[in-house]
């Protein structure tokens, strides 16, 4: 069930009735089966995968810490296996009959019809950040409730942010109880999320985005350009509204998730921008493969730039089974090494500030505008549509662009917030939470109203949970 | 058991006194009849929770094609009409409607280019909306018809248009300087003399177009016939034409009164390109430029604005209009509109009578210049809004097609029906979700792919009539000599 939908509305409080009844010790058993309802809601059929997972994971994790000395590979492999196969396997089939075909069609790989499960990417490398947690020496779970609710934990189950075992396995282990400003600050996430995500995200991409992608060479010039700007926008505010959701939704169980978004478009270096972006999966990545391929600490430097470029590669591959992807992660490969060699040639430390206003202006405006054309290769389906975006870009036809004035208001706000600073934002969200239940009923109310207006109405996925 | 602490139960007792608050807006939203917009569900919608009980997705991926659905109940055309159509889902194959003799003269001349008829060129004038100014279904049909009878080139072309609507790709189209555009649709054209097109282009001082047909082979066209619209106006400025780099034809577009006038350059061996001066004497307006190869052959020509209804078609000085057409001498005409007039208060009140007669003036006017030529009505394709999330077709669709099909029986004119080729009711929802998509999420236009496939099924519809017509003139032995029907 996808988070801006009735559904969603009614399992949300009834699965909260039930968790803050029961007695605490029943409370896991609540937050599991809701976690469990909630998964097969998308597909029973992929229940047994997702316990499958499940099920490796935590016996895989005890296994290794009883034999640290053996070779864990294979159960690291073995989690990795339903992903390979769900999703990369039928690129991989066709492009292996390609280049063996040496260019000629044929056909004997046989492929897989199943459906991307929901999820699959972020509940996998959850599951194998846990065993390599363990493998680096942290204590595995023992018991499979509390760790069948860490993986399959409903808010982040589909769409993250990727939790390590560090991070959620301790709140599961005592018992949850609300902290002061916990619900006022839940309503307030899940409300903001519903605003970025039906309000911003859905009508700009009915609007703008989808049409220009969907022929680029009906629009003009400028239009593909807004449409660039707008996708930019669209897919922050769909996929960190999701995760505003997410984090609301377990803040009111009293679970506190992390931070996966911190104003990545404020960027001023490539690099500074995964640190903004999809926090906990750069962070992922990061720690087990930059840093297990040896990250800086390296014999040479040019290990070091091979190291960060298949980095990214991973994050760009991760996103989906396509040649996109491989270029999208290299390019933004190249632009962190460059960062790098630049950061380096002038002898500045790595995280630090840009020296005067200036400085800060150019490298955000520079860092924003790779970001954005980009995502070119993000949001096109192939290379053929990606080269119809630019030649679409390179014609320089002007006429005015033909969006609604809604989107155009839409796009001005939705990056006006996005500028917005924090002690700004922490004084909005403060107001909000003073405010009490009645007065979060009657934003939440207003918002539900306002998204039923001028929301597209259409029940559509978040970009990201399909990966 | 120790007791929570306060902070806990204060917290909870807000989370109670929300979920209160929240679920009586809700009852309020579901019983307040003035909250309708805003109800969360209705009865006849699927039950929160419980409907996925009841429907279970596949773990399969979904298909991307729907399945072919047998169209002999939905036309009433009977079997083998359908079976003879190529089959090309998710399009239904859909014959054109017409009575016998309506489309003989269009078939006769197709024949003639068919066979072979020396400098025959068929000339078809196709006039609609943003649906057909995208090029897609008549470039298409172009391109199929084409390859059958003979290129006669590109026809009727406006010289300066909005490329945000009105496309034709391939043609050479090079306007410099400072020309401006006015269509029917937003209107501001003097005298209200449009041209051909619905598409006026004026200027006043220095300027320049250079026009020239399709690339074949990477090389220009060879164009035996450049015939320009343009309009005489008192102080009218000059214009200069020379075809390639012939020698140039000058001549003043003054006059002492408003009227059209044509100029026609004849290149005996042909040429790639057109090009037009105007001088800085006085204002200048060009209707277009009909482009024409020798022939044999054929030309599609695209006549369409975007927006365009019946009411801006009737914007056009029916005089100028009438001639206009006279002077193309066209062996079809052919009208695609309906998706701009559904909310048009003699179509939606009264069951549209009054929409139909206005129909009928429109048709009326265009083959004022034409009365012999064949005719052909194109109605609309499938129309979508959103209702609560759902996308569904706009309910008087059917009712336009029925009241375009009745005035198509009722002028002696063939109609075709894009609605039935997406499958009528709600198909506009299953080619959204088609992969790629054939629609466009604004519930009102044919993506790429979908404009080919109606112009791909078009043609089929137009070749199929034709080879019927042809099997009855070899029956009653009236076909040429040394023709064979296939």
């Amino acid at each position: 069930m996808l988070f801006h939908s009735l559904d969603y509305l009614v399992f949300l409080p009834l699965t909260l009735g039930a968790y803050w009844l029961v007695p605490e010790r029943m409370r896991l058993h609540v937050l599991a089966l809701g976690s469990l309802v909630f998964y097969a809601s998308w597909s029973v059929g992929y229940l047994p995968l997702l316990l499958g997972v499940v099920l490796v994971a935590w016996g895989g994790g005890l296994w290794i810490a009883r034999n640290a000395s053996e070779s864990s590979g294979w159960v690291v492999a073995l989690l990795f296996l339903p992903l390979l196969i769900f999703k990369y396997w039928n690129w991989v089939a066709e492009n292996t009959e390609s280049l063996m075909g040496f260019g000629e069609s044929v056909s004997w790989i046989p492929r897989s019809s199943l459906g991307l499960p929901v999820g699959i990417s972020f509940f996998t490398f959850q599951a194998v950040a846990y065993l390599l947690d363990v493998r680096k020496g942290a204590a595995p779970e023992r018991s499979p409730l509390r760790f069948g609710t860490f993986i399959a934990f409903f808010p982040q189950l589909v769409a993250g942010p990727i939790v390590r075992m560090n991070q959620l396995l301790p709140q599961l282990s005592k018992s949850q109880l609300l902290a002061r400003g916990d619900v006022g600050e839940g309503l307030y996430r899940i409300g903001a999320g519903m605003f970025k995500k039906v309000v911003i995200a859905d009508t700009l991409r009915v609007g703008v985005v989808t049409p220009v992608f969907l022929e680029p060479s009906a629009f003009t010039s400028p239009e593909v350009l807004v449409a660039l700007y707008a996708y930019t926008l669209q897919v922050y505010c769909d996929f960190s509204g999701y995760t505003d959701i997410a984090i609301g939704s377990a803040r009111l169980f009293g679970i506190h998730l992390p931070e996966n978004f911190k104003r990545p478009y404020a960027a001023t270096s490539v690099t500074d921008f995964w640190r903004r972006w999809h926090i906990t999966l750069s962070n992922w990545v990061r720690d087990y493969v930059y840093f297990g391929l040896g990250g800086a600490r390296v014999s040479s430097e040019w290990k070091v730039y091979r190291n960060l470029l298949l980095t990214l590669l991973v994050i760009g591959v991760w996103h989906g089974a396509s040649w996109n992807f491989v270029v999208y992660g290299l390019l933004h490969g190249v632009a962190v090494c460059l960062n790098r060699w630049m950061r380096k040639s002038h002898g500045r430390k790595a995280g630090e500030l840009p020296p005067g206003a200036w400085a800060w202006f150019w490298r955000f405006l520079v860092t924003f505008h790779f970001v954005v054309f980009a995502r070119i290769l993000f949001r096109a389906p192939d290379f053929g549509m990606s080269l119809e975006v630019v030649e679409a870009l390179l014609r320089a036809d002007w006429a005015w662009p033909r969006f609604s004035s809604l989107c155009w208001i839409l796009l001005f706000l939705g990056y006006a917030l996005h500028g917005v600073g924090d002690s700004v934002e922490r004084k909005v969200r403060s107001l909000f939470v003073r405010g009490g239940p009645g007065f979060w009923a009657v934003g939440l109310g207003l918002l539900a109203a306002l998204c039923m207006k001028i929301g597209d109405g259409e029940s559509l996925a978040f970009v990201y949970y399909r990966f | 058991m120790s007791t929570p602490p306060m902070s806990h139960r204060r917290e909870l007792k807000d989370l109670g006194v929300f979920l209160l608050f929240f679920a009586a807006f809700l009852i309020e939203a579901l019983v307040v009849p003035d909250l309708k917009a805003y109800k969360p569900w209705i009865d006849g919608e699927p039950v929160p929770l419980l409907h996925f009980v009841e429907e279970q997705p596949s773990v399969a991926r979904a298909a991307p094609q729907q399945e072919m659905v047998a169209a002999e109940e939905d036309t009433g055309l009977g079997v083998d009409s359908w079976e003879r159509l190529p089959h090309r889902p998710p399009a239904h194959p859909t014959p054109l409607e017409f009575e016998e003799g309506d489309l003989d003269g269009f078939f006769q001349g197709l024949l003639e280019a068919e066979v072979g008829q020396p400098n025959r060129i068929v000339r078809v004038l196709h006039w609609g909306d943003s649906t057909i100014a995208a090029d897609g279904i008549t470039g298409t049909v172009r391109s199929r018809l084409q390859g059958v009878f003979g290129d006669g080139g590109p026809g009727f072309v406006p010289i300066k248009v909005d490329p945000r609507w009105v496309v034709r790709p391939g043609i050479a189209r090079w306007p410099k300087g400072d020309w401006d555009s006015a269509n029917i649709t937003q209107g501001g054209a003097s005298f209200s003399r449009y041209g051909l097109s619905g598409i006026a282009a004026r200027v006043h001082g220095r300027a320049k177009v250079t026009l020239g047909g399709l690339k074949v082979d990477g090389e220009r066209q060879l164009s035996h016939r450049f015939d320009v619209h343009y309009q005489r106006q008192p102080r009218g400025g000059t214009l200069s034409l020379s075809a390639d780099r012939g020698e140039p034809v000058r001549f003043s577009t003054s006059s002492s009164e408003v009227g059209d006038a044509y100029v026609t350059l004849e290149p005996g061996d042909g040429a790639a390109y057109l090009r037009m001066y105007t001088g800085s004497d006085g204002p200048v307006t060009v209707y277009g430029v009909s482009i024409e190869t020798q022939g044999p052959g054929l030309t599609w020509e695209t006549l369409a604005v975007a927006g365009s209804s019946i009411a801006s078609m009737r914007r056009q000085n029916l005089a100028h209009l009438v001639g206009q057409v006279e002077r193309r001498v066209p062996d079809l005409l052919v009208y695609q509109t309906g998706g701009n007039e559904m909310e048009f208060d003699s179509f939606v009140e009264a069951d549209g009578e009054a929409f139909m007669w206005e129909y009928l003036d429109v048709l009326e006017r265009i083959r004022a210049g034409a009365p012999e030529a064949s005719c052909l009505l194109i109605g609309p394709i499938d129309q979508a809004i959103r209702v609560r999330g759902e996308i569904v077709s706009k309910p008087l669709i059917s009712r336009m097609v029925a009241l375009q099909r009745t005035a198509a029986k009722e002028a002696g004119c063939a109609f075709w029906d894009p609605w039935s080729v997406m499958g009528g009711a709600d198909s506009y929802v299953r080619w959204l979700n088609m992969e790629p998509p054939l629609v466009w999420p604004d519930l009102m236009h044919l993506s790429k792919e979908g404009r080919l496939l109606m112009g791909e099924s078009l043609a089929d519809a137009i070749l199929d009539s034709y080879e019927q017509w042809k099997r009855v003139q070899v029956a009653l032995d009236t076909a040429p000599p040394g023709f064979t029907a296939r």
